[in-house]
């Protein structure tokens, strides 16, 4: 039997951990925000950027932006939700499984998708120049998060829609008529509102804390918070602003995590099968509804293929050919990135390889100390932004820890919210007759784990590895606000070939780091059906 | 009357229904009664239109009504569980099919009200489901399903989560609202004391067959098939005849003859004394209403319903004579 002194070591380790690498720094960070050199304690940092136009202006927009893009997300998400269920099609389980890759891709891969499809040279723009509105600017940052979010809200309200009991689906389908909006308004939307809220709701949080779209798609004018503490404290170098900053960004946060604690105990896991509404839809609707799926599943992959596209063609020149490739291996980008170019990718795979290993251990400790610690941890990593995290493991170990160290703890930071919930999840499938017999037998303690529930959950250590390796490969914020040249990564590549206005080489990257990350998702997306 | 033709059911490899064709008259109770898996709730799906044949027909009143939907076949439903929608008061769960279905707010409210009153559950009328037990929640069903006056009510086992106290008098209610409404009852059931109390018309499924279909006394008493003695528990004996009479296995002494014949005994038609030594009295059992004596006979093992003064006569152990009544089923 495991004690309860081991269960309290456990703790006391898991606890010092996450204190060591996430409440610690953080702290240490945000208290700049209310000292100043010359007076100590002082609350003039957090008067000062309360009282500039330009911060105020930032909160309007991080505010208008986020509830802008979840509205849209989640109404878009919902309509292909229903859509997916209504059409009933035999791969509608594959088709929401692969929507994934979208969720999971890169933000500087999405940046480029949306600079290669919709930018000032972008394949949509030269066939149709409005298009340019979602190339940059308000909008632009608007379509990057929704084509980010659309795919959470539709695996929150899908899950939602195919959890409700078959005996009420069938009781919907005796006492209903089929008639679909009578369903929808009297059953369905009041069995899916919390799904909606909970969908709602993340999706603010990941918008307010949005950094590389809004950086790279929105200009200087459309900057959220999160883009502002990056100005304070690496351009105008005011760790107490930058501070100051991050602590109301952080206040706001706690106010939307508290409310999706409250709602998320109301979300639905979709359950293994389809469920089917039997529901009186004409023909023309299935067609609206199969058009609607087709332009959603346009806009979700258009971008990440029109990537392939732009890193063979040359749109000043308008030629094809490899040259995009070729130029990110000169000489001269060794030059202008500080770092010749086949490190960056040692250092991309270097840095994934230790998150992943990190992950796991971090991961399987926390979900052998117990379901509690996984909620405390993924909420606090939500309400903390990437780059508030950044700020405090620069803050807190920038002079005594190597810069990629401090990269390699964001990046674990990052993951283990995702890896702990899906090795949770298989933990929790194991049935809890073969751990008794497992123990009868005389099976306790770490051979437990060792010996029965580790090997028994090979698949979702798989789905977590994978899962953590992604996550590494592709984050950008804490990377960009931590990074040294020595230390860059393909994402940071991308963004400074970019900044360079090398287009082709900056699309050659991403397509590099799509296919990485990509080819994990879509070979994994059949697992991973089931955590989503 | 509602017909089925050479139904024929499969989930991927497994055959729920096998070439069922049975004919149910309107306005009586026809009880389907089969043990768990027979295909029982399969049937009543669809007849209520809830899933489709693989092959052959469903006719209501000579309308071919196969590829309708359920809401165009004028049948309601009574499920398993009381499926009730959870964020709807008790009113609201009633009047939710005649909302649907169009009616004036006012022809809503006073179909309710009929409803309630005839279900007894008016008090209910402002509560959620989940503030209701489980008998109360099932009479809620019953209203919703009533309330839109089908001609056809499909009740799949919808008192079998309840307890016996109330399923019995849910049971004397149920038959009591169908002769009063005269609807037409399809009623599935695993309980044989169920199926003979409520039945007009019963019928026996067994590994999706319909196996017997007629008078419930009739198949209950004189089953035409092992299958049918199985499901309602008679007792099985091989038995011989010699002119014409039964010979029972412990009462052959002198006689040649070939054990080809198979009588089907309910528990009832075995009288028990003590005057002999033909068998043994290996154990009792109480009842409800009645005892059980298991005796022995030779290798066969009998089971005899007695009054609870009769059980108490005999001992385990003590050698018994038996006399089986002559009014059986012989299946050869």
């Amino acid at each position: 039997m495991i004690t309860s002194l081991q269960v309290r070591s456990r703790y006391l380790l898991i606890l010092v951990l996450i204190t060591v690498m996430l409440y610690y720094p953080v702290l240490l960070g945000l208290c700049d925000a209310f000292i100043s050199e010359e007076r100590g304690f002082t609350l003039s940092n957090i008067q000062y950027i309360l009282s500039r136009k330009s911060i105020q202006y930032a909160i309007k927009f991080t505010f208008v932006q986020a509830f802008t893009s979840s509205i849209l997300s989640v109404l878009f998400g919902l309509i292909a939700a229903f859509s997916l269920l209504i059409l009933g099609f035999r791969g509608a389980n594959i088709y929401r499984a692969l929507t994934i890759i979208p969720f999971m891709a890169p933000p500087m891969v999405v940046v480029m998708g949306f600079t290669a499809l919709y930018g000032s040279r972008g394949i949509l723009t030269s066939i149709y120049p409005g298009f340019i509105v979602f190339g940059e600017g308000f909008w632009a940052v608007i379509a990057a998060h929704v084509f980010y979010n659309i795919p959470l809200s539709l695996n929150m309200v899908y899950a939602a829609l195919v959890s409700i009991p078959k005996n009420l689906i069938d009781s919907i389908t005796m006492f209903s008529r089929g008639r679909l909006f009578f369903i929808f308004r009297k059953i369905i939307i009041p069995y899916i509102l919390p799904a909606l809220f909970s969908s709602f709701i993340l999706t603010f949080i990941y918008c307010f804390t949005s950094f590389a779209i809004p950086l790279s798609l929105g200009g200087v004018k459309y900057s959220t918070l999160e883009v502002y503490i990056y100005y304070y404290y690496k351009i105008f170098i005011d760790k107490h602003k930058a501070a100051a900053i991050a602590f109301t960004q952080y206040l706001f946060l706690l106010a939307f995590v508290a409310l999706f604690i409250v709602l998320h105990g109301k979300t639905f896991t979709a359950p293994i099968g389809y469920r089917h509404y039997r529901l009186r839809v004409s023909k023309k609707f299935k067609i609206l509804l199969g058009i609607y799926l087709t332009v959603i599943t346009f806009y979700l992959y258009s971008p990440l293929l029109s990537i392939a596209y732009y890193s063979f063609y040359n749109p000043l020149a308008k030629t094809y050919g490899l040259e995009g490739f070729f130029r990110i291996f000169n000489i001269a980008y060794d030059q202008a990135l500080g770092i010749p170019t086949h490190f960056i990718y040692v250092n991309t795979f270097y840095y994934a390889f230790m998150v992943a290993l990190l992950s796991m251990v971090i991961s399987t400790i926390i979900v052998v100390s117990g379901s509690k610690i996984t909620d405390i941890l993924y909420v606090s990593i939500l309400a903390i932004s990437p780059l508030t995290i950044a700020l405090g493991l620069v803050r807190a170990y920038g002079s005594i820890l190597p810069n990629y160290m401090l990269i390699i703890i964001a990046h674990t930071l990052a993951s283990l919210p995702l890896t702990t919930r899906v090795l949770r999840l298989g933990f929790s499938r194991i049935s809890r007759n073969i751990i008794d017999a497992a123990k009868v037998l005389g099976c306790k303690g770490a051979s437990l784990y060792l010996r029965v529930l580790i090997p028994l959950s090979k698949p979702s250590y798989l789905v977590a590895i994978s899962l953590a390796l992604v996550v590494s490969l592709g984050e950008f914020s804490s990377t960009f606000f931590i990074h040294v040249p020595e230390t860059t990564t393909l994402g940071v590549a991308i963004y400074k070939y970019r900044a360079l206005r090398d287009w082709q080489a900056s699309a050659a990257s991403a397509l590099i780091l799509l296919i990485l990350t990509g080819s994990i998702l879509a070979l994994l997306s059949r697992k991973m059906e089931r955590w989503l | 009357m509602i017909s089925l033709k050479n139904i024929v059911k499969k989930y991927g490899d497994v055959i729920a229904l096998d070439n069922v064709s049975i004919n149910i008259p309107l306005g009586k109770i026809t009880v389907i009664l089969g043990p768990s898996g027979s295909g029982k709730t399969t049937l009543l799906r669809l007849i209520a239109g809830l899933e489709k044949p693989d092959q052959g027909r469903i006719y209501i009143n000579d309308v071919d009504v196969t590829e309708l939907p359920p809401w165009d076949r004028s049948v309601s439903m009574v499920f398993q569980t009381p499926s009730l929608f959870p964020h709807l008061t008790v009113e609201e769960n009633i009047g939710f099919g005649l909302e649907a279905f169009g009616y004036s707010s006012a022809e809503i409210k006073e179909r309710i009200e009929w409803a309630m009153e005839l279900l007894h559950i008016g008090h209910l009328r402002g509560k959620y489901p989940d503030q209701l037990s489980g008998g109360e929640q099932q009479r809620v069903s019953l209203a919703r399903a009533l309330v839109l006056k089908p001609k056809i009510l499909l009740l799949d086992e919808p008192l079998s989560n309840l307890d016996l106290a109330l399923r019995e008098e849910l049971r004397i209610e149920l038959k009591a609202l169908q002769r009063r409404l005269g609807i037409t009852f399809i009623y599935v059931t695993h309980d044989q004391d169920e199926a003979l109390e409520l039945a007009d018309y019963l019928a026996i499924l067994y590994s999706g067959k319909i196996i017997e279909y007629g008078d419930p006394l009739t198949i209950y008493e004189r089953p035409r098939e092992i299958t049918s003695a199985f499901v309602f528990g008679h007792n099985i004996v091989d038995v011989c005849i010699v002119d014409g009479e039964y010979v029972y296995p412990w009462d052959n002494a002198g006689i040649s003859c070939n054990f080809k014949a198979k009588a089907i005994i309910p528990m009832h038609k075995i009288s028990i004394s003590k005057d002999g030594n033909h068998c043994l009295v290996i154990d009792k059992l109480f009842r409800r209403n009645y005892g059980i004596l298991v005796i022995k006979c030779r290798d066969y093992v009998l089971r005899i319903a007695v009054s609870f003064k009769e059980l108490g006569a005999y001992d385990i152990g003590e050698p018994v004579n038996i006399v089986i009544d002559k009014d059986i089923s012989i299946i050869r």
